[in-house]
């Protein structure tokens, strides 16, 4: 776009426009110096400033300068832009008054009149000042006179009008500034002329704009009009502004059109309401398609005329801007456009004529940009570009459809005559095109011609098209120019290369699941696999559209025909099966097991229901339906025995399966949801909790890898299972929706048996399942018959009756009518045959099959049970009452009287801290019909008592007290205490205290009985007695039988009181009260109560002098830290043996603590001597306080047995280092020999004066 | 036409209603120009606003479609999912710039020869694709984008509703 720099005379329309300058006065003076000034103009630009706003440009000034003639002013009323003069130069070179005057001033006036005429203002009076004239001529005036006079007699007011140009072909500073001062004033002055005069323009035009609805208003002559102003905008390389020029045509015309379109037209928009008769294409290969122009001149435009006029004027100038893609861009709208507004007009359109139009006029675009960008500029603009390639392809197919070209046996007579058609509305080929071998008007001339012609265009065409599309990552566009391609091969018999296009638009729209384009590809692809006659995929294709709902039922029906048909066929070759994918024919619903824990015995019958969904339109004949089942059996497995199968599980048998995937695929990039499960694992033996866990029940889909989930399309190679067990189900048809079918299985080996595969045939087609998911799992058990005989509550109580329950789990044996179990009889346990009793069967699976009396015959040794006649597998249960006779535990040796029972504590020291009550075990041997061994069951009986005894002295006076204490839940009813001396002494007499007869017990409590001995004569060492209490259930009111009563037997010895302890606390003399920390004077006084009796003759007796005494040792001990001891706390002392024989003792005390406090413990032990030998050498006394622990003390406390072992080991260890040493012994005397008379009292102490702190001890 | 749109009976239960779609629809209705004229006659019924409406998952899959005439609907959805192609050019495009200066309308997807495809795509990457009879020029870019604000904020009802699964079709029964 390089401006020529010649000055031409001005050519209108070409590129080479410049706004026009003319030149009058001395053109030899303005050629010498046009050089300089057209190469100096343009150097520098300058600023226009614009009116209604618009932003001020640099603009680099041209000029066309012209001898100034008076025809190129303007007439009135002339518009034209181009051609309009913008500025007028008068050149001279006067210097002299006298030329002046003589010709100058005329020449001057003359030219200004004429200007003047036309109203043009914009003029400007050089005067080119030269040195060398000046010196050649020496009488000349002042310069500036001649400047001043032209300034005076022409620029009244506008002085700046004439300028001095000095030098002007001289190489020097002052030309150089005279230079640039004309050449600022120029620009400014042509400057100032635009804006005058383009503002005046642009006031017109917008003035004609506003007559629009006038009925006389035409368009054509607006658009010459405005078009002016584009092209002067152009002239000036304002390309932007010409740009908008065109661009507010264009929407001017557009509203019309639309306008047009809602009633409201223009009459002269009829005009483009005339039929398309030419549909050459767009023109954009030259500047200005004059043809065209002058059309709208004329007003003979019709509207493809005018849009592709605009079209290519709006062309040139986004090239000139550099913005091809915009070109590409507007180019699709226009298209579109132009389509639209034809259809909006009702413009009569031959068939195909804007197929041509818009094909040509595609490929001119493309060209066009092509001709004006780089390789690589192109390729990286595809974007740009490819909606053009798009619409050219698919433009040259539909035309391809009309002409007969796409068919199989080419175009007809009809076709060929549209053919001719359209390619006479081409016209001929234009001349700018007619050297180009490719131009848009040969191709489609050549496309049009043949039908391998045109398939030869077609294919490249869209292969361009995919390609490009492929290139840019619009795969979904490619997909679907490929889709257009395929039906175009189908349509040409050639499914081999229909077939991959359609693959793979197909695996686009399955990954996105877009359902109605699947349906629609794939009713296509099922087409061309016919014709492929791949009857498999055909097949497989087919029954998922006979599913598909997006279809018509008569569609699906056809599909599901098509399989029928081919399954019908006899096949040639036996045996071949067709293998397709289950999912599209039927889908599996849910599942349903008879019995619904789905374990079954060996020999029983179990039925799986499963509800098929069957997708077909119709219903569907199947010959067999089956389940593949796999057999594994787990051994040594606990899960799998017949216990944990029967009784654990309790799924409810029904087990749903998840619907297929929904229409829409679950994307590859969310993955199903977890599907966790709590697990919890239970020991067998104790049902307590083992392990317990989540299990995540889907991690096959979710860890499964990414790519293969992308494969949708289940892959027809379905492998078929061939397994030893099957299930079997035949000749069903199914119907559309939901179908049950049964099957009906006898168990054969015990074991585990997982469905693998569901299998329907359809003659030689075969429908396959091939993983049914959720597992589905079934066990087969066998089980040896067995007997369970367990206690009804949690511990059978002894004494009273208890019910056993009997489970009779038969296992594989039937019960036979007379079979019965015989029980032989343990003596000191009793069945209680009651008549009522019945025995329950029950199914294995727990459903109460029947109820039947129990015959029970009691002999003397054998209990004969005959059961009611069950099947195998079945449970039998009764309950039945038994009693074990009551015991006591005898504290003496004495044998028990319970026969076989075999009553035991079972730990001493057990039973004495926890309260466990005291059992009895009875062994019942039972003999059951199908073992030839006896069962032998324990049956544990507790006692539900536990008895005490205690010896109480008041004084001499003596009381026997028991204590009964219940163990048991229950409560009870005690009657009829009795305590009788088994030794029948007759002095002795034992006085009941109690006074009910009858007295509840209730559980966990305690009731005493009381008791007080009476003698006559000296009493016995020793007392047996015997306690019994008859006991009953609280809560029954009357017992079938009577109970035996409970039992006690004890010994009390050494009851009677020998000696009376009596201690006293006096505080310190002087005072009333003790103190704390003050000594305190502790008097003990031991009374003997009696003479010399039986009891008393022991190692400790010494006699002397008709006197016999015994030596006692006394100890005080404080064991609640309340006292100090002080000096010695024990002593021996020696104690006639005769009534009111006493002993004075007395020591020192201190109180530690103030208030009431307790006395200290005095014991008495009596002191033995080691051996009467040795007694004498042994000062027992300092013996005794040098190791006082090392003195063995017989009887001390029971319960503190820990203590008396500590004791042992140190006495051990100290006898190991006294060896040899003789050691005197303590015997503590029994509770009932001493009387402690002052147990109980207590001694107040009052705290010591100074001391002020009071420890408070709370526990 | 054989293709019955069955997607939409199914599960009924389901059934979400798109509650606000007709308003959104309708909010062009306002600024539609009715025309008159004997010339309407030759266009069957009264001004159409969407021809198709489309919401798609951010994985490409449809939550919902609709479009009027239903004979077409096949065109439709090979448009829409075509125009998917240019959604996620111009959405890598946006990726670039900041997030808060990202504007949700994609404007003109593409046109064809008879209709205008419009995006929009929200912030979670869900698109709505419209398109537009290209002879309907009473609809400019401004009721356009109204229309797609208002067919955001039914959708965001949508989605707010406890019962809607996410990630299912979405049902409704009103729409056009």
């Amino acid at each position: 776009m390089d401006a020529s720099e010649e000055p031409l005379p001005p050519v209108i329309y070409t590129m080479e426009n410049k706004p026009i300058v003319t030149c009058a006065g001395d053109q030899n003076l303005f050629t010498s110096v046009y050089p300089t000034l057209s190469q100096q103009l343009p150097r520098e630009p300058m600023e226009w400033r614009r009116s209604y706003g618009r932003a001020p440009k640099m603009i680099h000034l041209e000029s066309n300068f012209v001898q100034f003639k008076e025809e190129l002013l303007p007439k009135e009323g002339n518009k034209a832009l181009l051609t309009f003069p913008f500025l007028h130069i008068y050149w001279t070179e006067c210097c002299d008054t006298e030329v002046y005057k003589a010709t100058v001033k005329d020449d001057l006036t003359k030219w200004q009149n004429v200007l003047k005429a036309h109203s043009s203002v914009d003029w400007l009076i050089v005067i080119v000042e030269n040195d060398a004239k000046k010196k050649n001529k020496t009488n000349i005036l002042p310069r500036t006179s001649i400047v001043d006079k032209i300034r005076n007699d022409f620029c009244n007011k506008q002085s700046d009008r004439c300028v001095v140009l000095s030098d002007p072909l001289k190489d020097s500073s002052r030309t150089q500034e005279s230079w640039n001062a004309f050449l600022t004033k120029l620009r400014t002055l042509l400057l100032m002329s635009f804006t005058k005069n383009l503002g005046k323009f642009e006031d017109d035009m917008r003035t004609l704009r506003e007559k629009r609805t006038e009925p006389g208003w035409s368009f054509c002559e607006y658009f010459m009009v405005q078009e002016e102003l584009a092209f002067v905008f152009e002239m000036l390389q304002q390309f932007e502004d010409a740009l908008v020029q065109y661009d507010e045509l264009d929407a001017l015309f557009s509203q019309y059109v639309v306008n047009f379109g809602a009633g409201d037209g223009a009459n002269w928009l009829t005009f483009f309401c005339q039929p398309v008769k030419s549909w050459n294409g767009l023109i954009l290969r030259k500047p200005i398609d004059m043809e065209k122009r002058e059309s709208i001149q004329r007003r003979e435009a019709t509207l493809l005329d005018l849009r592709s006029y605009l079209f290519s004027r709006q062309c040139t100038l986004l090239l000139f801007l550099q913005r091809p893609w915009e070109v590409a861009q507007r180019a699709l709208e226009l298209l579109h456009n132009c389509v639209q507004e034809l259809k909006l007009l009702e413009v009569s359109v031959p068939p195909g004529a804007l197929d041509c139009w818009v094909f040509l006029s595609c490929l001119e675009v493309l060209q066009r940009i092509e001709g004006c960008c780089d390789r690589a500029q192109i390729d990286s603009n595809i974007a740009h570009t490819v909606g053009l390639w798009s619409y050219a392809t698919e433009k040259l197919k539909s035309l391809g459809y009309l002409c007969g070209l796409v068919s199989e046996k080419g175009p007809n007579s009809e076709d060929l005559n549209r053919t001719v058609d359209l390619l006479a509305g081409l016209g001929a080929e234009r001349p700018e095109t007619a050297n180009t071998a490719q131009s848009p008007y040969k191709k489609l001339k050549e496309a049009l011609s043949s039908v391998e012609a045109f398939e030869k265009h077609y294919l490249d065409l869209s292969h361009a098209t995919i390609e490009m599309y492929t290139s840019i990552g619009r795969i979904r566009s490619a997909k679907f120019v490929g889709k257009d391609l395929a039906e175009f091969y189908m349509r040409k018999k050639a499914p081999q290369k229909a077939e991959i296009y359609l693959q793979g638009a197909l695996k686009n729209y399955l990954a996105e699941g877009w359902a109605l384009p699947i349906t629609h590809t794939r009713k296509q692809l099922a087409e061309c696999q016919k014709h492929l006659g791949q009857i498999e995929n055909y097949l497989q294709t087919s029954s998922l559209l006979a599913s598909d709902h997006h279809l018509t039922e008569e569609e699906r029906k056809h599909f599901c025909q098509e399989i029928l048909d081919f399954a019908s066929q006899p096949s040639d070759n036996p045996g071949h099966k067709i293998v397709l994918p289950m999912q599209s024919f039927a889908q599996l619903r849910d599942l349903h097991f008879d019995p619904s824990n789905a374990v079954v015995h060996v020999g029983g019958v179990l039925c799986i229901e499963i509800t098929m969904y069957s997708q077909m339109p119709v219903p569907v004949h199947v010959e067999q339906i089956v389940v593949n089942v796999h057999f594994s059996i787990e051994k040594n497995s606990y899960r799998k025995t017949a216990e944990w199968l029967t009784k654990h599980k309790t799924s409810n048998g029904i087990i749903n399966f998840p619907p297929e995937t929904a229409p829409f695929p679950v994307s590859q990039n969310s993955l199903p949801a977890l599907e966790l499960y709590e697990m919890f694992e239970r020991s067998p033996s104790d049902n307590s909790l083992n392990t317990t866990g989540i299990i995540c029940r889907n991690v096959h889909m979710l860890l499964r890898r990414q790519e293969s989930s992308s494969s949708l399309e289940m892959p027809s190679g379905v492998a078929l299972e061939e397994g030893a067990h099957l299930l079997r189900c035949s000749h069903v048809t199914l119907e559309p929706g939901a179908n049950q079918i049964t099957f009906r299985t006898q168990a054969k080996e015990p074991g585990t048996y997982t469905l693998r595969q569901l299998c329907a045939s359809v003659g030689s087609v075969w429908f396959v399942l091939p993983h049914i998911y959720p597992i589905v799992q079934y066990d087969v058990y066998s089980q040896e018959p067995q007997l369970h005989v367990e206690p009804l509550a949690d511990s059978l109580l002894a004494g009273i009756p208890q019910k056993v329950k009997f489970t009779v789990t038969t296992g594989h044996y039937t019960i036979k009518n007379g079979d019965s179990l015989q029980l032989s009889n343990a003596e000191a346990m009793l069945i209680l045959c009651q008549a009522e009793s019945r025995a329950m069967v029950y199914s294995n699976t727990r459903e109460q099959s029947s109820d039947a009396a129990l015959r029970i015959q009691s002999s003397d040794k054998v209990t004969s049970i005959s059961l009611p006649v069950a099947p195998a597998y079945h449970v039998i249960e009764f309950e039945l009452e038994v009693l074990s006779l009551p015991s006591a535990p005898a504290l003496g040796g004495e044998s028990d009287m319970l026969g076989m029972a075999e009553p035991h504590r079972k730990h001493k020291d057990k039973q004495k801290t926890g309260h466990c009550m005291v059992t009895t075990d009875h062994k019942v041997s039972i003999d059951c019909p199908w073992s030839i061994y006896s069962t032998v069951i324990a049956l544990t009986f507790s006692v539900p008592f536990r008895t005490t005894h205690a010896l109480l002295s008041s004084g001499t006076r003596k009381y026997v007290q028991v204590c009964v204490q219940n163990l048991s839940e229950l409560d009870f009813q005690l009657s009829d205490s009795y305590l009788v001396d088994t030794s029948d002494s007759t002095d002795l007499q034992l006085v009941p205290l109690n006074t009910q007869s009858q007295q509840p017990i209730y559980s966990k409590q305690s009731v005493f009985f009381v008791w007080e001995l009476k003698w006559t004569e000296e009493p016995p060492p020793s007392l047996h007695c015997r306690f019994s209490v008859g006991f009953s259930p609280a809560s029954e009111e009357q017992l079938s039988i009577s109970l035996k009563p409970y039992t006690y037997e004890f010994k009390v010895e050494n009851f009677f009181t020998l000696y009376n302890v009596k201690a006293e606390i006096f505080p310190p003399s002087g005072m009333e009260y003790c103190r704390t920390g003050s000594l305190c004077s502790l008097e003990v006084l031991i009374t003997r109560l009696s003479d010399l009796l039986e009891v008393d003759k022991d190692e400790a007796l010494t006699e002397s002098d008709e006197h016999f005494s015994t030596k006692l040792m006394y100890e005080v001990v404080d064991n609640s830290s309340n006292w100090a001891v002080c000096g010695k706390s024990c002593g021996v002392i020696s104690m006639p043996v005769a009534a009111r024989a006493t002993h004075r003792v007395h020591m020192e005390v201190m109180p530690l603590f103030a208030g009431y406090l307790p006395l200290p413990d005095v014991r008495l032990f009596k002191y033995l001597p080691h051996h009467s030998a040795h007694s004498s050498q042994l000062d027992a006394d300092s013996w005794i306080e040098n190791d006082s622990l090392s003195v063995d003390k017989h009887g001390d406390d029971q319960p503190d047995s820990s203590s008396l072992k500590s004791r042992g080991s140190v006495h051990s260890a100290c006898s190991s280092e006294h060896k040899g040493l003789p050691m005197p012994r303590l015997q503590a005397l029994p509770a009932g020999q001493v009387f402690n008379s002052s147990s109980g009292t207590q001694v107040l102490v009052i705290p010591s004066q100074d001391d002020h702190v009071l420890e408070v001890s709370v526990t | 036409m054989p293709l019955i749109p069955s997607l939409w009976e199914s599960k009924a239960n389901r059934s979400l209603e798109f509650s606000c779609l007709r308003p959104a629809l309708g909010a062009g209705a306002g600024s539609c120009v009715t025309s008159g004229g004997s010339r309407d006659a030759a266009r069957a019924g009264p001004p159409k606003l969407a021809v198709c409406i489309a919401v798609i998952a951010k994985e490409n899959y449809l939550f919902y479609i609709r479009s009027t005439p239903t004979e077409n609907e096949l065109k439709f959805h090979y448009m829409v999912h075509t125009s998917l192609d240019v959604v996620d050019e111009k959405i890598s495009a946006m990726a670039k710039a900041l997030v808060d200066q990202r504007e949700l309308y994609l404007d003109l997807l593409y046109p064809t020869e008879d209709y205008k495809v419009y995006g929009y795509v929200t912030n979670s990457k869900v698109k709505f694709v419209m398109v537009v009879d290209s002879s309907n020029t009473a609809l400019r870019d401004n009721e356009i984008r109204s229309m797609f604000r208002k067919l955001h904020n039914s959708y965001t009802d949508v989605m707010c509703n406890p019962f809607y699964n996410p990630g299912d079709c979405i049902q409704s029964r009103c729409a056009e």
